[in-house]
């Protein structure tokens, strides 16, 4: 009864979820060789959660998932997904998988393929994947090797999601997409979540984890180095980025006072302004300058580690590259 | 179950591919057959043109003192001491590598293997599609052979179920190249080695086998080469038997079996 709401599906099922976290990392090590790509990871996602696991490439994300899922044999700790080992078939039935780089058979168009996956999961209604295309406005009479990266990636989201798994696990599950369809995946993750599943989801954007999760770990070269609820993560990355232009030079001097900015960088029109906490001093101190535009960059990851480890990591410890051509400056820039 | 369903959505994928090997491999039989008669008219030409060659080029045809003119000499020593053999080895050997080695690299095992299907099954279903593939391939071809020979005279004095038992012994020969990459390529993941092993057999086993008349150091060794149990014994003219058809069989099971098994229990390449 793979399309039953899921409370009910839970409540009939002869074998019904173990009480306790949906998913479980307990010490979990891998190595290949002599790298260490996940250490002493502890993590726990419960029923109703949406676990964001959040890092830079190489941070340990997708090698996590893939022991979780069994791919991979654990060098040392374990991984529980419903109360056992997810190469358990049973077990399997209810999970529901995104990888970060799907790959599929290309001559196949698209209902083949899923229906395929629908027979491999015992069999998925054929209007919840009507439906679900549709909703993601996918065409499902093409071949799969001449859709766009962002059409692709829609054929994994629907897979994953066609049979209503208890436990979700999605490997950067919005890359490729346009931000309305990022917007429509995000949905069905909170639909997912508000069911009753456990969602792992992996993401390098901040905002993403921010917008769907409800707890949020940062891994940074195998290590869990934070984990909160997205309210104490916003804490953190409560610092912005802004770039200003004046329509004449001003120098660093004219704002580097200003409370809540960390630093400043200017050449001649052009200033770049790290602020923490509120703007709203620095807006004030603006209007009193030939201020002309003013943008703001994303906040990302690297800006949330500088945040991490302020103070604390020597400069060549920072995780990802320099701020390109000093555009976007560091802590370490003119400090205030 | 799940495995056949896996090994079914195989032989959809590549039914285009699959389409196009059992045209090829009819139009070689059927141009085989045809060029016969030109063969065995010239007669002593070729006899003596034979009798030039050097031993181990001679040997490598599988003769075994049957005529190059008789329809039994013709069919091993042009179908399947070489070519036909070769084109189902070309066949086999991509097909197996890619089973599981080469799917994993491409990226599309994964998700396979998100769904609740054993590994196991993934792999013998699989390997099962490539099996099927080439006694697909194997068949028609000589089916299309069987229709055409009596117009040529390519089957006189032949046995009735000849193409039957060159058939059966043909994809013998094949399948040990074949499970032997199957399980590379499982036990491993790496789709080169697969088929670098896969091709090396067959390329090693022709040499002994060729070789084995001529220097003393391959005859050792010929009772191993997949090539002497496809042509000790004309494959023409000889029932399915240990030697010919169940030993390599039962080799190929044990090397499917082997993979297999480590397959199970490795890790994924990413």
């Amino acid at each position: 009864m793979p399309n039953a709401p899921l409370p009910a599906d839970t409540a009939a099922s002869p074998d019904p979820a173990p009480p306790g976290p949906m998913i479980e990392v307990a010490g979990l090590v891998k190595r290949f060789g002599r790298l260490t790509a996940v250490d002493q990871l502890d993590l726990v996602v419960s029923a109703g959660e949406v676990y964001g696991l959040l890092g830079p490439n190489g941070a340990g994300k997708t090698t996590t998932i893939r022991c979780l899922l069994g791919y991979l044999r654990a060098s040392a700790g374990e991984t529980r997904v419903l109360g056992g080992p997810a190469r358990d078939r049973a077990i399997r039935r209810r999970i529901g998988y995104l990888p970060g780089d799907l790959r599929l058979e290309g001559r196949m168009r698209v209902a083949a393929i899923l229906d395929f996956y629908a027979d491999l999961r015992g069999g998925v209604d054929r209007r919840r994947i009507d439906a679900l295309c549709e909703q993601l406005q996918l065409d499902q009479s093409r071949p799969f090797g001449q859709l766009s990266k962002g059409n692709r990636q829609k054929v994994g989201v629907v897979q994953a999601f066609m049979h209503e798994p208890d436990v979700l696990v999605l490997d950067e599950p919005t890359s490729g997409l346009d931000p309305l369809m990022q917007r429509e995946v995000l949905g069905l993750v909170r639909e997912r979540r508000d069911a009753g599943a456990a969602v792992l989801f992996s993401s390098h954007l901040i905002f993403e984890v921010e917008e769907v999760a409800d707890r949020v770990g940062i891994l940074r070269q195998g290590h869990k180095v934070v984990e909160d609820t997205v309210g104490g993560l916003q804490v953190l990355t409560a610092r912005q980025s802004l770039h200003l232009r004046f329509t004449e030079p001003v120098p660093a001097s004219a704002l580097a006072g200003v409370p809540g900015v960390e630093s400043v960088q200017a050449e001649r029109t052009r200033v770049a302004v790290v602020v923490r906490g509120s703007v709203a001093p620095l807006v004030r101190a603006l209007a009193e300058l030939p201020i002309e535009h003013i943008a703001a960059d994303p906040i990302l990851l690297d800006d949330l580690f500088y945040g991490i480890y302020d103070g604390q990591a020597p400069a060549g410890e920072r995780p990802g590259p320099e701020a390109p051509g000093g555009e976007r400056p560091g802590p370490e820039g003119a400090k205030a | 179950m799940d495995g056949l369903r896996v090994g079914w959505q195989v032989l959809k994928e590549r039914r285009r591919a699959l389409l196009w090997w059992t045209i090829g491999v009819a139009l070689l039989m059927v141009l085989m057959a045809a060029v016969y008669p030109s063969v065995r008219d010239s007669g002593d030409v070729f006899e003596e043109y034979m009798a030039q060659l050097p031993e181990a080029m001679v040997e490598a045809f599988g003769l075994g003192g049957a005529s190059i003119t008789s329809p039994e000499g013709y069919l091993v020593s042009q179908l399947y001491s070489n070519m036909y053999v070769i084109v189902l080895l070309v066949l086999g050997l991509g097909w197996a590598a890619w089973a599981i080695a080469g799917s994993e690299s491409e990226g599309t095992l994964e998700l396979v293997l998100a769904n609740p299907v054993r590994r196991v099954a993934v792999a013998l279903g699989r390997v099962l599609a490539v099996a099927a593939a080439i006694m697909l391939v194997n068949v028609v071809g000589h089916v299309v052979l069987a229709a055409y020979a009596p117009s040529v005279g390519l089957d006189e004095g032949l046995p009735t179920w000849a193409f039957a038992y060159a058939a059966l012994a043909s994809f013998a020969f094949v399948a040990v190249h074949v499970a032997l990459t199957f399980a590379v390529g499982a036990a491993t993941g790496r789709k080169g080695w697969a088929i670098g092993l896969g091709a090396g057999l067959a390329l090693v086993g022709f040499l002994v086998n060729a070789m084995a008349g001529v220097a003393e150091v391959f005859e050792r060794f010929r009772d191993w080469s997949p090539w002497y149990w496809l042509l000790r014994d004309n494959p023409v003219v000889t029932a399915p038997g240990w030697f010919n058809v169940w030993l390599p069989l039962a080799v190929s099971v044990l090397l499917v079996a082997a993979g297999t098994w480590r397959f199970h229990r490795r890790d994924l390449a990413g």
